[in-house]
């Protein structure tokens, strides 16, 4: 008896101390694996593998970066994985999905509004984005905004402007705030303060948000020369005030037109046809408006091109459906341009329309093109965004409708059908 | 080695023999094919990710049911004690009867190309991805088979057996959701045992050597253990 017991003792122990061992060993092996961190991208453009420039821009971070992605369950895979990346590759970036419906009050801390919803935190400063597909481009832009130094827009005042002090419906006092996080310190500008009328040496970008008054020769000689040596500017006006903007607009040789645009084919929901929404934009400005949702315009002129313009290029950064009137002329409408060199410095951006971006309808749309715009314009920023353009598809699978039936008939009836028959068959052969 | 051959011939076979291989692939197709098309129907944007992970969870159901007669029927028929007295090995018995196992599941698995190839004639999904998450539903497999080879050892209850594995397996699947809840540093070591996270990388287009190892352990693991406990049936 002692004899069994004795060897079962023994082969129980030998079986024990060889499970032990296969344990120890396969955690040893994971541990290494963990460790070692080996990759191999193989989806469409390398999408989950960070650039160079990435890479060196991150080894250079030394604030920390919150980066909280609102999606629901099994959502945006594709740049969370791309955003595990960023937070492997820095310690200094760190990662939270969050599920607004799971964490409401978080979601509404960030003013999120929709699932892939990506905010960049540091501190107080922070970058929201809309997972469209887009990539490391929008990512970086996103960290530099956080993390770059703090630059100054100037809003021009005297000439009755829309205010960023302003927190009336019609002012301007959400966007600053918006500005403020983004990393810009908002300033208004007198140019006839005193002294020689001049835009600050470290102006970034120069805003003049709908003059109801004209500029004086003098204020317009200092905006021309600020833009000579290289500043930036965005102008906005309104239907009507446009006359105020035009002799600045000129040597671009284009000016913003008396009336109102009328779009009967693409505007908001509930309001009318003078209220154009804009879901695509021109090819020329997908770096600059990815990412951004839909926006819209309420009562907008336009921004005409006029015959023989000058040496300046002139890009539109948003239009109107071609079911638009403007007077008489039917078609396609500029409500927004790039004005200048396009690469160097100098450039205009000119919108047709100033209310889209008051308090009033001052959305996250809205908002993020006009954000985005001055980052464009903002050189220091601007080259972090140009580091990578990998981007995935984001898009839905269309189907026209009927191979979308044939699809569901076969998928769901046929083939599982016919599996059944042939199992009917083998029982029928074996009965 | 021909031993394992013969036995992982004799089991696909004996799948094949029966209406219920039959059953379990209409089944398997009709659920995949339902949240796919729901998928097309609603808009989804991330396609390829959520089919794989779709297919992945529908193995969970599916897999108990291919492997829970594998030993559990040998041993209440009695022809487990015949073939461990037979100059067959224990590991060549483990291996022959997973393999058998695993083609079967291999066949199901080609039979849900059809749904990658719509998303390419559609422009969704590129083939670097595709090959890229079969990969990972390879693995993800080869785990499920192992798991339930090893549970249906225990018992000679195929029901049990099969029980036994669908919650396992359910449980080691949605450990990873489970973590997110926990948090570090439980959540991340929870995370890292669940079986679903490790597919995510894969179904995206990112094989990682961590992810590799991790099914690749757990497969060996479950082999091993099977092979253990099987042993211990000669000296008890």
């Amino acid at each position: 008896m002692r004899g069994r017991t004795g060897r079962l003792f023994r082969q129980g122990a030998n079986t024990g101390i060889s499970v032990a061992a296969l344990v120890g060993l396969l955690i040893l092996v994971n541990a290494v694996a963990a460790g070692l961190n080996l990759k191999m991208d193989v989806s469409s453009g390398h999408y989950y593998t960070l650039s160079a420039a990435t890479k060196g821009y991150l080894k250079g971070l030394r604030t920390p970066v919150k980066i909280y992605a609102f999606y629901g369950p099994g959502q945006g895979g594709p740049a969370r994985m791309l955003l595990t990346q960023y937070r492997e590759f820095s310690p200094f970036v760190s990662l939270r999905v969050v599920d607004p419906a799971r964490d409401p009050s978080l979601a509404q801390q960030f003013g999120v509004q929709q699932d892939g919803t990506i905010v960049f935190a540091n501190g107080k400063r922070r970058d929201t984005l809309l997972d469209m597909g887009s990539g490391q481009n929008a990512f970086n832009a996103a960290l530099a905004t956080v993390t770059g130094p703090v630059r100054y827009a100037y809003f021009l005042a005297g000439h009755g402007e829309k205010s960023p002090a302003d927190g009336t419906s019609g002012g301007l006092s959400q966007l600053a705030a918006a500005l403020n996080n983004d990393g810009f310190r908002v300033r208004t500008l007198a140019l006839l303060g005193g002294g020689a009328p001049g835009i600050p040496a470290d102006c970034a970008v120069l805003v003049v948000a709908d003059p109801t008054t004209g500029l004086l020769p003098a204020e317009r000689g200092a905006i021309t020369a600020y833009l000579r040596r290289g500043g930036e500017a965005i102008f906005t006006s309104e239907p009507g005030n446009g006359t105020f903007l035009n002799p600045l607009l000129l040597p671009y040789g284009v000016r913003l037109s008396n009336g109102a645009v009328a779009d009967f084919g693409e505007n908001l929901k509930g309001a009318d046809p003078a209220t154009p929404e804009v879901t695509q934009y021109p090819s020329f400005s997908l770096n600059l408006t990815s990412g951004v949702p839909a926006t819209y315009y309420p009562t907008s002129a336009a921004v005409e091109k006029l015959p023989g313009s000058g040496s300046y290029s002139v890009e539109p950064l948003v239009q109107t459906s071609a079911n638009s009137v403007l007077g008489k002329k039917k078609g396609t409408f500029t409500l927004a341009a790039v004005l200048g060199n396009l690469t160097g410095g100098g450039n205009v951006v000119v919108f047709a329309d100033t209310d889209f971006l008051t308090n009033a309808y001052n959305n996250l749309g809205n908002q993020q093109l006009f954000l985005r715009t001055v980052r464009w314009l903002d050189h220091s920023k601007q080259d972090l965004a140009a580091m990578s353009q990998t981007s995935v598809a984001s898009a839905p699978l269309i189907m026209p409708v009927a191979a979308m039936q044939t699809m569901f008939y076969v998928l769901v009836l046929f083939l599982p059908l016919g599996m059944l028959a042939a199992g009917g068959i083998v029982w029928w052969q074996r009965r | 080695m021909a031993h394992v051959v013969t036995i992982m011939r004799k089991e696909l076979y004996s799948y094949f023999s029966t209406p219920m291989a039959y059953v379990l692939m209409a089944a398997f197709l009709l659920g995949n094919g339902w949240l796919f098309a729901m998928g097309v129907f609603s808009g989804n944007t991330d396609m390829p990710d959520n089919t794989f992970k779709n297919i992945a969870t529908l193995l969970v159901l599916v897999c108990p049911l291919i492997t829970m007669r594998l030993l559990a029927e040998e041993q209440r028929q009695g022809t487990l004690e015949l073939l461990l007295t037979s100059p067959v090995r224990d590991f060549e018995l483990v291996l022959g009867k997973f393999l058998g196992s695993l083609l079967f599941v291999l066949i199901l698995l080609f039979l849900t190309i059809i749904y990658f190839l719509i998303m390419l004639v559609y422009g969704q999904g590129d083939v670097g991805t595709i090959l890229s998450g079969y990969l990972g539903l390879v693995l993800v497999s080869s785990t499920f088979v192992a798991v339930g080879l090893f549970l249906s050892a225990l018992t000679q209850s195929q029901v049990v057996a099969g029980l036994l594995s669908f919650v396992v397996l359910l449980v080691m699947w949605g450990l990873s959701r489970v973590s997110l809840a926990i948090g570090p540093p439980l959540g991340l070591f929870l995370s890292y045992l669940g079986l679903g996270g490790h597919l995510s990388s894969m179904a995206l287009g990112l094989v990682e050597t961590k992810d590799l190892v991790f099914y690749l352990s757990v497969t060996v693991g479950f082999l091993a253990l099977t092979a253990f406990y099987l042993e211990t049936r000669r000296w008890r």
